[in-house]
């Protein structure tokens, strides 16, 4: 094990005491989200089996498979909604013994394999992206991305073995010339489970106990000590979980059904393994928890908002209940708290000067593209802006206004192709034009040409007429 | 448990910023007011009522919500902050001029808290230093420790201050630092003034409550209210450039008395730390506190005034925009520009 880099600012959180992984009961229906351009295979009243496909995914999105075995009740806005029939019959895949590199990549692909961390990015997307050149690290992002999520460290504490075959398989798939686990110095057990059971040549790093360490590319800096991201270095970056349904998918011919889910009520820290389409409300009836209460998915600095009508996807790192309401934003002061914590070494307080107006050169100037939106500001600010969405705003703004501007350089290249080749079109027509016209003044003369050829012939024909005619020529008329 | 909160960050809001500002204040009000007797305190008692007066007014005529902003105590701390750089028994419109001044001029104009360019407290101040240089100049000569009573203060306040007493001459004294500017302005030998207002470790009397101001910026810089760079650059560059002075030209102050008398250490942690007027980087915020120090040396020293902390801090606000796009004029990188 490895010392790591220095992250600059960061927030230390007090790690919070959770339980070993739960499950729930089966439940009664499950409804699965599909991509918007996905076509269903299945149709309304099939019967599917657990781990059968249920629709031919566009080529960049993952598949997805039904996690209980059942009937098909609706689909309708993208949900494929099943009924559990309460057998929760398998469906039965070959098992691939030894797979080669692409082996795996296809089974990644066949099994509906998404990046776990959040992003949900197709594995085999990912293992395509690095195809033309090997990649030189292979990162496991075993460190938590966010304070109140803690699922990922209860999968390592439990499952052990089982992650480092996945690694193992993800190093195989990706041939990469290294490969780093890092992982927070303070998850103790899960760094002696995982020294015990790894390789020699796969390296583990531990990397201070601040937030955001877990994002990839923070993670990638600190391990490695390379700024400017995973993408600049040729590297890639698989989380933990997903190792381990990379082992599930390679090994047990096992389709991503379940993940691990941390959910925090008001009392509690617990993780539960549950099934992709899980019904919220599932949840909030097994946590006894109100039906209208306010969640956040996604953790506690970068979460989202969900309601209970809504199911687990691949995505739902964690459920938060009840999380706190944002407090009133006031003037900033200039304080200069939100430097202080900032892990890209930004000056949040001078963008969001320049956001407000979006003063595009001063927010480019201040290196807004480099801000990984993590809400280490918006956390300490005292003023309680909610700097995170001032600059997600402005970022979305200029990307948005670049392609506006490609689209107007586009325009103005073919607005000037097409004033040339006018141009070309009416020199063209002039050319033939002045021809014409010279022609027309040409054929003044031929008319007088003419004039004097008919005037010859009509001579010739009188000379003609006063000799006697030929009979040959008479005989041909007649 | 729905939330986790981050371990050892600053004040949550900008209240408990200027509450804790206003709490590490403690230390030094005990000691000005125990030096400077009722006087003094009626002096914070009047600023902080009319800077409250001031602040609900300003907000009230830019239809902002009066209670919500009034209750982020930041008009408090500008008049507390504008309380400890006046010298006791001034007549009682002098402190609420003060305080009109800084609220009204130096914040509300310019946009309210946030938006001002000067230091609030020291507009204020520095606009009376200039337009009643007698009476502010009137300090006592020996520690009051509340020996003159409540309702003679309060007469004296109401019936035209010190000044207009028949005995103020005899009540008043030079400080330290005036007494060093009477000297060098005519010509005489520093070396006397400085054995003679040399105190235990700095100016004699202005040396505790330096120390006091001193606990309560540790405190402040301890509870990451504020950082470091600015009073560290601020005291260290004021301690070189006195060293250097004495070193190479004349004999000037001695660094314990200009580190430990004056306002310095009011303006090396309250003053000059006020974030909404300073740089906004910290290398950016350490030359910012570094030219503080450098113009309070060269006031202390060369300037018409004893003490130069007020125009030390706004002529360094004055550079504050300038030395914004200086940083990150610096901090672009070599390949960028």
């Amino acid at each position: 094990m490895t010392g790591a880099y220095k992250l600059h600012g960061g927030l230390a959180f007090e790690p919070a005491l959770f339980g070993a992984i739960e499950t729930l009961p089966l439940p009664e229906h499950i409804g699965i989200q599909i991509d918007r351009h996905a076509t269903p295979a299945i149709t309304v009243g099939d019967h599917v089996l657990k781990g059968q496909v249920l629709c031919e995914g566009e080529p960049d999105q993952a598949l997805h498979h039904a996690s209980v075995s059942g009937e098909v009740t609706g689909i309708s806005q993208g949900v494929i909604s099943i009924k559990s029939d309460g057998q929760d019959n398998d469906f039965i895949s070959p098992r691939v013994n030894a797979p080669s590199a692409l082996q795996i990549n296809a089974l990644c692909k066949q099994y509906g394999l998404v990046g776990l961390g959040g992003a949900a990015f197709p594995v085999n997307k990912k293992l395509d992206s690095i195809q033309h050149h090997t990649p030189d690290t292979l990162l496991i992002n075993a460190a938590e991305c966010d304070p109140a999520i803690y699922c990922d460290e209860a999968l390592m504490q439990e499952r052990t073995e089982d992650i480092v075959k996945g690694i193992e398989l993800a190093l195989a798939a990706s041939s990469a010339r290294q490969c780093i686990v890092g992982i927070e110095e303070n998850k103790t057990e899960a760094i002696a489970k995982l020294l015990k059971h790894l390789p020699a040549e796969i390296k583990l790093v531990s990397v201070p106990a601040l937030y955001p360490s877990g994002a990839e590319n923070t993670l990638f800096s600190l391990c490695t000590g390379q700024t400017g991201g995973l993408r600049k270095h040729h590297s890639l970056c698989f989380n933990i979980a997903t190792c381990y349904a990379i082992y599930k998918a390679v090994i047990l011919a096992e389709p991503l059904i379940s993940r691990v889910v941390t959910v925090i009520t008001e009392s509690t820290v617990r993780n539960f393994e549950l099934r992709i389409g899980t019904p919220i409300t599932d949840l909030c009836n097994h946590l006894s928890q109100p039906l209208h209460s306010a969640i956040t998915c996604g953790g506690q600095m970068m979460g989202w908002p969900v309601t209970s009508e809504q199911y687990i996807d691949k995505r739902t790192n964690s459920l938060i209940f009840h999380p706190p309401r944002a407090d009133k934003a006031v003037a900033c002061i200039r304080c200069g708290a939100c430097a202080d914590v900032c892990p890209e070494k930004l000056l949040p307080q001078q963008l969001l000067w320049h956001a407000k107006p979006h003063n595009r050169q001063a927010l480019l100037s201040l290196d807004l593209h480099n801000c990984i939106e993590c809400a280490c500001c918006d956390v300490v600010c005292p003023s309680h802006i909610p700097l995170t969405e001032y600059f997600i705003h402005a970022k979305k703004k200029i990307r948005s206004d670049n392609t506006e501007q490609k689209k107007a350089e586009l325009a103005k290249i073919r607005y000037e192709a097409r004033l040339a080749r006018l141009q070309n079109q009416s020199k063209r027509e002039r050319k033939k034009l002045d021809a014409k016209s010279a022609d027309l003044s040409n054929s003044k003369n031929k008319d007088q040409l003419k004039k004097d050829l008919i005037a010859k012939a009509l001579q010739k024909s009188k000379s003609k007429k006063q000799q006697p005619p030929e009979k040959n020529t008479d005989g041909d008329r007649s | 448990m729905t939330a986790f909160e981050p371990k050892a960050i600053g004040p949550k809001s900008v209240t408990s910023t200027m509450q804790m500002v206003l709490l590490a204040l403690l230390p030094g009000c005990l000691v000005f007011t125990y030096q400077n007797g009722w006087g003094s305190v009626i002096n914070l008692v009047l600023a902080v009522l009319s800077a409250i007066a001031f602040e609900a007014l300003a907000l009230k005529l830019r239809k902002r919500s009066v209670i919500s902003a009034l209750s982020d105590y930041s008009a408090i701390v500008t008049a507390v902050l504008i309380a400890l750089c006046l010298p006791p028994l001034l007549p009682w419109w002098i402190p609420v001029l003060a305080c009109g001044f800084a609220i009204l001029l130096a914040k509300h104009a310019f946009g309210g808290i946030g938006y001002n360019l000067f230091n609030p407290a020291m507009v204020g101040y520095a606009i009376i230093l200039i337009s009643f240089p007698t009476e502010l100049s009137l300090w006592l000569a020996q520690p009051d420790g509340f020996s003159t009573s409540l309702n003679d203060s309060i007469g004296t306040v109401f019936n035209g201050g010190l000044a207009a007493l028949p005995q103020w001459d005899a009540l008043t004294g030079a400080t330290a630092l005036d007494q060093y500017r009477d000297l060098r302005l005519q010509g005489t030998d520093t070396d006397l003034i400085t054995t003679q207002t040399q105190g235990l470790f700095g100016a004699r009397q202005s040396e505790w409550i330096n120390l006091a101001y001193l606990l309560g910026g540790a405190w402040l810089l301890r509870m990451r209210v504020i950082n470091w760079h600015i009073p560290i650059s601020l005291l260290a560059t004021l301690a070189i450039c006195t060293l250097l002075h004495n070193a190479l030209l004349s004999n000037t102050l001695s660094v314990s008395i200009n580190l430990f008398g004056g306002a310095t250490m009011l303006c090396a942690f309250f003053i000059s730390t006020d974030p909404v007027s300073a740089a906004t980087s910290n290398r950016g915020r350490i030359i910012y506190a570094c030219l503080t120090g450098f113009l309070v040396y060269l006031i202390r020293s060369y300037g018409a005034f004893p003490d130069g902390v007020a125009f030390a801090v706004l002529l360094s606000n004055c550079a504050t925009p300038a030395l914004d796009r200086f940083d990150s004029w610096l901090s672009r990188s070599p390949n960028e520009t």
